[in-house]
């Protein structure tokens, strides 16, 4: 199964477990998505990451200004609070599904 | 492998043992009784879990073991205590079983196979499972909304509890892990369902389950039944809950049994008490629940399950969930929808790679059925079946979204949800068809 895995989801899934495996469960981690198109893909990266508190942003100046992504924009729903701006995380990893290599550790378990 | 041993394992001991304290009705052959037992152990499991939830007991191994090890001592003790059995239906033809069995051994290949693939399930539903092995609660950090992405933070956690149940004594914390509680799950709800249908159709209730199991939608990666959704468990728990209701043996074990799965509907999706308090509305409507402890037997643990339910929602806050006040209010404004959301469901419905020729056959056979005056014999399903259809209908004109766009991912999981109940309309509707037919051949 672990095979099977990254070879039907694609090469991210093999970037984030090695992620996975680097990191203790109580790291922190930020992943900031460079187009609106890596939403999925961070959602999907966040959801292997567990229990690491994962935060993500929408792109690199939001980062910088700690502005946590927003994901749904429902007027009919509860949109979750993007909640306060959080520290500085251990670990940063940039999302760009046309990239060669959609998931990139920028900063901690390279 | 260590997955598939505590799924199979841990929910039908619980489930056996469930079954004998509630003196729950069982369907007679050996092989219904065990599928029973899996969903009563999925049901109560799910259930007794959220109760300990709330009240902040950790849910970790020690707990869950222990649960196995008391379900394991209570049928020790209860050895000698018979189940209650229905009726022995009709015998189906060996060959409607072949035809039956090969496909779901097929489904159980494919869960085999394929890593868990769907989308909800991956970053809805499972998330909230992992959270709850490793947190051990259900309002701890990830659903306070402190750590990590919880995407609609308030929808029930039954299936969720049973998976990290299944997380927490197998160790592990993958996807996989879980998905044997999805697979096994639908499994033994067709198996229930098929002899539970054979007590209204004795003629054609193997044929029509063996076409069941080969329905495409059953294998789609979204929804499907080797999928990490709860809209399996929706359809089983309201299904095999109209069944008992519906049973030719209309007694307390059979509302009893009715009643524990409409506790855990509520608990598992919020179409859960919409679905529940249809059934109710349509036994009534059809004169199965006459009296007022038959009505406070069945409609008790729903309102019970609602209320907790509602105290959990005031424990954690809202994230991306549904505002049904909001979309209630909407309604008066959003009738021109209505047409597009109609043929929205009817496109979904009528699409032969989703659904072959289910949905018209079914239609048909409700028309025969009461144009032979046999409506009493499908007076339940069919209520409940118009009411959700209603239902279903104004919840997709009323969103936010476009109404083809939620369709494309909600349409066939909705009608999953009516799966049973229409099953039940066309094994009747082919018997009918079939006594008509042997009329006219005698005459």
């Amino acid at each position: 199964m672990s095979e099977r895995r990254p070879a039907l989801f694609g090469s991210w899934f093999r970037s984030v477990e090695r992620l996975r495996d680097a990191t203790p469960d109580d790291a922190t981690i930020d992943i900031v998505m460079l187009s609106p198109a890596g939403r999925d893909l961070a959602v999907l990266s966040g959801a292997v990451l567990q229990p690491r508190d994962c935060r993500f942003f929408d792109g690199w100046d939001a980062w910088k200004r700690r502005e946590r992504a927003d994901f749904l924009h429902d007027d009919r729903a509860a949109n979750a609070a993007p909640g306060p701006p959080p520290g500085p995380a251990a670990f940063v990893i940039a999302i760009d599904p046309g990239a060669r290599e959609p998931v990139s550790v920028v900063r901690g378990a390279q | 492998v260590s997955a598939i041993l505590v799924t199979a394992a841990l929910f039908p001991v619980i489930g056996a043992a469930v079954s004998r304290v509630m003196r729950l009705a069982l369907p007679y052959s050996a092989i219904g009784r065990t599928a029973a037992y899996m969903v009563v152990g999925v049901a109560a499991n799910g259930l007794l879990m959220f109760l300990l939830g709330l009240a902040r007991a950790p849910l970790d191994r020690w707990l869950d073991g222990g649960i196995f090890a008391v379900a394991c001592l209570v049928l020790f003790m209860l050895r000698r205590r018979e189940p209650l059995l229905l009726e022995k239906g009709c015998r189906q033809p060996a060959t409607s079983a072949i035809a039956f069995v090969i496909p779901l051994a097929l489904l159980l290949l494919f869960a085999a196979i394929f890593p868990v693939r769907d989308y909800d399930g991956r970053v809805t539903w499972l998330p909230k499972a992992r959270a709850i092995a490793h947190e051990g609660r259900i309002d701890g950090r990830f659903f306070e909304g402190h750590a990590g992405l919880n995407l609609h933070n308030r929808y029930p956690l039954l299936l969720p509890l049973d998976a990290a149940a299944v997380m927490t004594l197998v160790g592990d914390t993958d996807n996989e892990t879980a998905r044997w509680l999805y697979a096994f799950l639908a499994l033994a709800t067709l198996v229930v369902a098929r002899e539970l249908v054979a007590a209204h159709a004795p003629l054609s209730a193997g044929w029509i389950f063996a076409g069941v199991a080969w329905l495409p939608v059953l294998v789609a990666i979204e929804g499907g039944a080797t999928s990490t959704y709860a809209d399996v468990a929706v359809a089983a728990f309201g299904g095999l809950a109209l069944l008992m209701l519906a049973h030719p043996t209309h007694d307390r074990s059979t509302l009893r049994t009715g009643a524990l799965m409409l506790g855990a509907l509520v608990l598992t999706k919020n179409e859960g008490i919409v679905i529940a308090v249809a059934v109710i509305a349509a036994a009534i409507a059809s004169r199965r629940l006459r009296r007022v402890h038959e009505l406070v037997t069945v409609a008790g643990p729903v309102i019970a399950m609602f209320g907790l339910l509602m105290l959990w929602h005031s424990r954690v806050p809202a994230a991306y969930d549904e505002q049904y006040a909001i979309l209630i209010r909407v309604l008066p404004h959003s009738p021109e929808r209505i047409p597009t959301a109609v043929r929205a469901l009817v496109d979904h419905a009528m699409d032969l790679t989703s659904w072959g020729l289910f949905w018209p056959a079914t239609a048909l056979a409700a028309i025969g059925v009461l144009l032979t005056r046999g409506r009493a014999r499908i007076a339940i399903p069919l209520i409940t079946m118009l009411i959700l259809l209603a239902i279903y209908t104004v919840t997709l004109a009323v969103t936010s979204w476009s109404i083809s766009e939620l369709a494309n991912v909600a349409a066939n999981r909705l009608l999953q949800h009516l799966l049973i109940p229409a099953a039940l309309i066309l094994a009747v509707g082919s018997d009918t068809a079939s006594a008509l037919i042997s009329r006219r051949k005698a005459a």
